[in-house]
């Protein structure tokens, strides 16, 4: 295994860190280029979730793909669409380097967990937005990922928001323009890539209508989606295994589903 | 070796309904623990113009397994489901499984419903409509003893306002929907604080039920915080009932739903089927 480091936004300080499979050529001739995930720690946009790095990275990995972890801006550094910036830079770097790294430019999935999995959202339905193209080249949509898998996900900001991450990631500005700017679900078209969602229905922390909202704006716009709502467990759950302290035997199940979907939709067989 | 005991009845003097039941043998000595099962009713799909036996016997046989006793209800099809008997049908049929749950080894606070499409949407009904005042005006449902504890969906068929003045409507009910029926039985409206506890599962690609259906649901059992667990698989068609070989259906992915709903489901009775 190879790790590779990187700084995709000179103007924050978000740094991504990817393992990446070695190359066998001779013996492993079906694998000189893999498809890629890229996992956004949650942590309410105040700090960036270990368990939620590591572990779904070394997972994802385990299945054959080649894996980023993005440690995107958060705190006061949040604001004004920052981490959606890191996320397209990011995305941008990587297909860039695709042919060095034996990844498949056109099989990069993003997976957010919580506050992670709205930044990983946004990107997936703001990666068009004219007021990102103000800010960067997005190389006519290099920036967009292929798939999203959100874990939890906080989408809105309105009267199901998880409040911190809503100040937060609004710079503490929750006008309507900004509500709206925000709640992700408003913002799904005809582009936005398949989805993956998990959830679970006493999630006390991020209310369950974030995932219920964005999976009807998915399907009144036509974009496949796979999504489960497991009844118990709470927040942040991550693998919900012992690794992460979070055992759930049931809930556990999101992973397998969750790769048997990405696999199918990726044309990648483990 | 377990036998397993058959009994058969026709719970509604007035449809052509019958229930036929596989229940465990009780052994008190070598297994204590296992004097009374918890109970799951199946609803069989098929539009309510057929039964289909993919979604009766093989389901009723997982559950089964799993230490439930089991049911079918092949409830009223065709013109026998117009005045809505199918409700008539499920509530006394719970009735009848309840008065006699000592005698066929029946936990009576333990029983879920499980249908599929059409009969997911007769299993449903019994679990919205059961306390409707229609219905209590021409059976007597013993306080709420038709209430099912548990509702398991598989692909429903929940709301029926895009049938209104479809053909099957007309060979179900005799004619168009009045908007009086269409609002009876669009389900997602009549979800309230005593829905039972709701195990859904659907497929995004069904392009027979759309999976609006379950979405319209869960969004209505979550607005009157009803728990419930919710599966949309991205992939597969209508129907696929367990989703194996044995259906002619086999769909390894989707086939998650039977363990899941399993666990689900011993979850919220405490019974462990391990």
């Amino acid at each position: 295994m190879k790790t590779v480091r990187f700084n995709p936004n000179p103007n924050s300080q978000a740094r991504a860190v990817g393992y990446l499979h070695d190359v066998y050529p001779e013996e492993m001739p079906n694998r000189l280029k893999r498809p890629c995930v890229v996992v956004f720690p949650g942590g309410g946009y105040v700090f960036l979730s270990e368990r939620e790095a590591d572990p779904p990275a070394m997972a994802f990995f385990s299945k054959g793909y080649n894996v980023f972890i993005l440690y995107y801006s958060i705190q006061e550094h949040a604001k004004d669409f920052t981490p959606l910036v890191d996320g397209s830079l990011t995305m941008l770097k990587i297909r860039e380097n695709s042919e060095k790294w034996g990844i498949l430019p056109d099989k990069i999935a993003v997976c957010g967990f919580s506050a992670g999995a709205h930044a990983a959202a946004s990107l997936g339905t703001l990666w068009d937005a004219p007021g990102l193209k103000e800010k960067i080249d997005i190389q006519g949509g290099k920036n967009r990922p292929n798939a999203m898998i959100l874990c939890y996900p906080v989408i809105t900001m309105g009267q199901y928001a998880h409040l911190g991450s809503a100040e937060t990631v609004c710079g503490g500005d929750l006008s309507e323009e900004k509500v709206n700017l925000f709640s992700l679900e408003k913002h799904v078209n005809a582009s936005t890539p398949p989805t993956f969602l998990w959830h679970t229905y006493e999630d006390g922390a991020v209310p369950l209508e974030n995932t219920l909202l964005f999976a009807e704006a998915l399907r009144k716009q036509g974009i496949p989606f796979e999504y489960h709502v497991f009844q118990k467990g709470g927040h942040g759950m991550s693998l919900c295994n012992e690794e992460v302290g979070t055992p759930n035997s049931h809930a556990a199940a999101w992973f397998p589903l969750c790769a048997e979907w990405l696999s199918d939709l990726f044309g990648f067989t483990y | 070796m377990t036998h397993t005991k058959t009994v058969s009845f026709s719970p509604n003097p007035h449809s052509p309904a019958r229930a036929v039941g596989y229940l465990h043998d009780v052994y008190p000595e070598k297994m204590p623990n296992r004097i009374k099962r918890p109970c799951v009713v199946i609803f069989p799909g098929g539009a309510y113009v057929f039964l289909s036996e993919r979604e009766a016997d093989p389901p009723a046989m997982a559950f089964f397994s799993k230490g439930y006793n089991v049911f079918i209800l092949y409830y009223s099809i065709k013109e026998h489901a117009k005045d809505y008997s199918p409700i008539f049908d499920g509530s006394l049929a719970l009735l009848k499984i309840r008065e006699n749950s000592e005698k066929w080894g029946i936990l009576p606070d333990k029983i879920a419903v499980c249908g599929f499409s059409a009969g997911a949407h007769a299993a449903a009904a019994l679990g919205t409509l059961w306390d409707e005042p229609a219905l209590k005006a021409k059976i007597d449902t013993q306080g709420g003893r038709n209430r099912p504890d548990a509702m398991i969906l598989c692909y429903p068929l929940i709301s029926v306002a895009g049938y209104a003045h479809s053909e099957w409507a007309h060979t179900v009910f005799g004619g168009g929907l009045t908007e009086e029926q269409v609002n009876l039985l669009s389900l997602e409206r009549h979800v309230n604080g005593q829905t039972p506890s709701t195990f859904l599962w659907h497929t995004y690609e069904d392009d027979c039920v759309p999976v609006e259906n379950t979405l319209l649901f869960a969004e209505a059992l979550r607005k009157n915080k009803v728990p419930f667990e919710c599966h949309i698989f991205q992939k597969g068609r209508h129907g696929m009932s367990l989703c194996n070989e044995e259906v002619g259906s086999p769909n390894p992915h989707c086939a998650a739903w039977f363990p899941l709903c399993a666990e689900w489901l011993g979850g919220l009775f405490g019974f462990a089927s391990t």
